[in-house]
């Protein structure tokens, strides 16, 4: 069992994430540069957070034509798990993996802080180590995390389970105030049809090592276990 | 089928020059048609080859968010600069991004065409939340 890591010009969590996935849960994981990247070769792959190609055009857009990018098509086609974090989910959404778009965050800065969210559906690879309804603590850092998609499209996001995370306050309510960048319906992540494929702007390599959480939690381990678990009954 | 190419011209008795200039048509030819599967698009197409004779136009692209896409930076430079500057009877303030284009082509329509096309494949803008209009300038020869 195997699980890539791509990195882009501009990635900055990658290293992040392989250090949560062979460190900590101990799986194969390997960094792969995005031109040598290939489906066939992974069971699972991770789009790591950072800046691809300096944010050019629009977060996420030019790295969404890579090459490596048909290959992530591929192996989500076939059901492995595809997660993008942050700027990985942003090039999700640019390649039309994900539905929707991310727009520049409401308060035009960028927004760097711990953030509340609560679990909408337990029914992924990705989630099913959390309890529906639970709230879960974890980082965000970007300026172009404000989450938008037309009423008909987000009706049918909705209707289909699609949205996995919404930013909540400490009592589990989606408010304005609990919302970091002006998402629409709170949304801070959402996956495909399938459910195989995750797109969040919260950082789940971030919190999930005690040691580096204010409140000493590891919520994003759980994420990251969850996806590792899945590959494992699949594989 | 470009070795196969060479090897009958030789065969014919053809100079080396005129094989080499053949042979670099048909390798920039199978270049450009790889470049065409890469990209999607038909660029050795006659009706898209750019014409014999030909000018160079500037095509200006500007994208901004579609109307029910809230717009924070228009707002703000509404609300906090224009009105409280003494402009109140600005009721609306959209930013966007600009882009110039400089291409070669045979009319301002030709261009603009393009440079719709090229949009469109390269996804410049983003449908789900961008709205883009594209303008051709006068010919700069």
């Amino acid at each position: 069992m195997r699980i890539s890591v791509i990195q882009f010009p501009g990635s900055n969590c990658d290293r992040d994430v392989v250090h949560i996935l062979r460190g900590i849960i101990g799986v194969q994981t390997d960094l792969v540069w995005h031109g040598r990247f290939r489906a066939g070769d992974y069971d699972a792959v991770v789009l790591p957070g950072g800046f691809s190609y300096g944010d050019a055009l629009r977060s996420g857009a030019i790295a969404a034509y890579s090459p490596a990018l048909e290959e992530v098509a591929r192996l989500a086609n076939n059901g492995s798990p595809v997660l993008g974090i942050c700027n990985g989910f942003q090039i999700l959404v640019e390649a039309g993996l994900l539905p929707g778009a991310l727009l520049p965050n409401d308060c035009l800065r960028f927004v760097c802080k711990w953030v509340n969210l609560r679990v909408e559906t337990a029914r992924t690879p990705f989630t099913s180590g959390y309890e529906e309804g639970e709230i879960v603590h974890m980082p965000v850092a970007h300026h172009e995390g404000r989450y938008y998609a037309e009423r008909t499209m987000l009706q049918r996001v909705s209707k289909r389970e699609q949205v996995a995370f919404r930013y909540v306050d400490s009592n589990g309510v989606p408010s304005q105030a609990a919302n970091p960048n002006g998402s629409t319906l709170n949304v801070a992540g959402v996956c495909n049809p399938k459910g195989n494929g995750l797109g969040l702007m919260p950082h789940p390599e971030r919190a999930s090592e005690g040691i580096l959480s204010p409140n000493g939690c590891s919520d994003g381990l759980t994420l990251l276990q969850s996806m590792v678990a899945h590959v494992k009954e699949t594989h | 089928m470009i070795r196969l190419f060479i090897h009958v011209n030789v065969k014919k008795g053809g100079t080396y020059p005129r094989i080499c200039k053949k042979y670099l048509y048909w390798q920039q030819l199978h270049l450009h048609r790889r470049r065409e599967v890469e990209l999607g698009i038909s660029v050795t197409d006659k009706a898209t080859r750019p014409p014999a004779r030909y000018n160079e136009f500037d095509v200006e692209v500007v994208i901004q968010n579609k109307p029910v896409a809230r717009d924070p930076e228009g707002e703000i430079i509404q609300r906090n600069l224009v009105n409280r500057g003494g402009f109140e009877d600005v009721t609306s303030v959209r930013s966007g991004k600009y882009l110039l284009f400089r291409l070669k082509a045979s009319s301002p329509e030709e261009a603009r065409d393009r440079v719709y096309s090229l949009c469109n494949t390269l996804r410049i803008f983003n449908p789900v939340v961008h709205t883009c209009s594209i303008q051709a300038k006068g010919c700069r020869n």
